[in-house]
């Protein structure tokens, strides 16, 4: 079967492979020179061959239509939705991150828009049910941080007395870039007795060789600040929480998961894998 | 130059400045609906995928360009791309159509072309293309245009599913070494 992976480069090229295939591609693709070049030639020819569209014309209105439908998604409220089902949570559950978002007073809207709002309880029972489940999956891993352990069971705890704390902001992480993974997760900052967390959570996360671990950045602007280092269980499953007391007036503009080398690195050193939208 | 622009406007567009989107946009409107609309081969369909790539820059859902991916124009061409792949599979279209009939390289019908610097790339990219063998130019055509899997491209011409790479490989190589021989000085 090994040998036969270099052939598959076709597929991973153009898209053609389920998360599993990918994975192991991938795994051989990061030991395979000759692969590795290849790759590397047909990303650069590639790069000539858009030019040979024929030039059409675009449809008309074609301009405001796209711009409109981009800007528009951008102003949506940031709000769920009503009548989740199960399946559908865990889409489509995470609004996604506005604009660049100062924490203070961005967090003062969506409080005022939460408290008016009759969503707001089955949002947190969602929420809490995935927190139930995060914590499940936290116990059965081994967490090198046991911080990480400790804030996800106050956040449990909160959660299911009835939710003291709030969500100030939910996405998803998703992966970005060409080359993507079946990887996958979702950030959400809530507050709790005037403290600020950052809560993330990921699933089929490529495995870790060595002292590599993933970790979580806040990035503002193209600023990367370390928001946490974890590793994953063998499942892929990971979590970290982060206090965000300290960005209180850091603007957000994304989160981002990253493999580094070891932990706790200052400036991302390794590939980023996820990201929020 | 044209690096350093799009570059600043990229740089805009990740502050959310929607002027600098439509700026950029306008820039490659054309180029990326034509090129879409040869993957997905119809216009509504590249007019969403123009949309979705727009989106994708918007949000940095997309991935973040920085001067290590190379030129932007080529980043956000692969995003396009991908982003028909990913729509054409989507759609799972009707994948039998007309492989024939899509590889008239030598159109006769090409609008007058405005866009000087694409016009020339385009010129010598075909020049490059015609004087490839025809299974060549099939190759290319269902590899990189209609991002077809391995199977089914050793089906579409009826070889080993082992030999689809090496065809891949050759047929580039040729092209590589075409336009080698026409830009003279290259590499």
């Amino acid at each position: 079967m090994t040998e036969k992976q270099c052939d598959k480069l076709v597929d991973y090229f153009n898209g053609q492979m389920d998360d599993m295939e990918k994975e192991a591609f991938e795994t051989h693709l990061a030991g395979c020179a000759s692969c590795q070049e290849e790759l590397a030639e047909w990303e650069a020819l590639s790069s000539d061959l858009p030019y040979l569209s024929t030039p059409a014309d675009p449809p008309e209105g074609m301009k405001k239509r796209v711009l409109d439908n981009v800007f528009a998604e951008e102003e949506e409220p940031a709000l769920p939705q009503k009548n989740y089902t199960e399946s559908k949570v865990k889409k489509n559950r995470f609004t996604k991150f506005s604009s660049p978002w100062v924490m203070g007073t961005a967090a003062a809207v969506l409080l005022l828009s939460l408290v008016g709002n009759g969503i707001l309880w089955s949002e947190r029972q969602d929420l809490a049910s995935e927190t139930e489940r995060l914590s499940e999956e936290a116990e059965r891993l081994a967490f090198e941080r046991d911080l990480a352990e400790q804030n996800l069971a106050t956040v449990l705890e909160e959660e299911e007395e009835g939710g003291v704390s709030d969500v100030l902001l939910a996405s998803n992480l998703a992966s970005i870039g060409e080359a993507e993974f079946s990887g996958q997760g979702s950030a959400t900052i809530i507050s709790e007795n005037g403290e600020l967390e950052l809560l993330i959570q990921v699933t089929d996360m490529p495995e870790l060789q060595g002292s590599e671990a993933f970790q979580a950045w806040v990035i503002e602007g193209e600023v990367p600040i370390p928001a946490g280092s974890f590793t994953i269980d063998e499942n892929g499953n990971g979590a970290v929480s982060y206090n965000l007391n300290d960005m209180e007036d850091t603007q957000i503009d994304q989160i981002a998961i990253s493999l580094e080398p070891q932990p706790n690195s200052l400036q991302p050193q390794g590939e980023i894998l996820l990201a929020s939208q | 130059m044209e690096k350093m622009e799009d570059t600043e406007v990229y740089g805009q567009i990740l502050k959310k400045d929607k002027e600098a989107l439509e700026q950029l946009y306008d820039k490659y409107e054309k180029l990326l609906f034509s090129f879409a609309l040869k993957m997905v081969r119809s216009p509504e369909s590249a007019e969403e995928v123009v949309q979705e790539v727009m989106m994708k820059l918007w949000r940095g859902s997309g991935g973040i360009y920085d001067e290590e991916k190379g030129k932007f124009s080529s980043w956000i061409l692969t995003m396009t791309r991908n982003t028909s792949i990913d729509y054409l599979r989507k759609q799972n279209r009707r994948q039998e159509e007309e492989v024939h009939q899509e590889m008239e390289l030598q159109d006769t019908q090409a609008p007058v072309e405005e866009i000087v610097e694409w016009k020339q790339q385009r010129e010598r990219i075909k020049e490059a293309m015609t004087s490839l063998k025809q299974e060549q130019q099939h190759v290319i055509e269902m590899f990189y245009f209609k991002g077809y899997s391995q199977k089914m491209i050793a089906d579409k011409i009826n070889i080993p599913l082992g030999t689809v790479k090496g065809r891949i490989r050759l047929a580039l190589k040729h092209l590589k070494s075409e336009l080698a021989m026409e830009r003279g000085d290259w590499q």
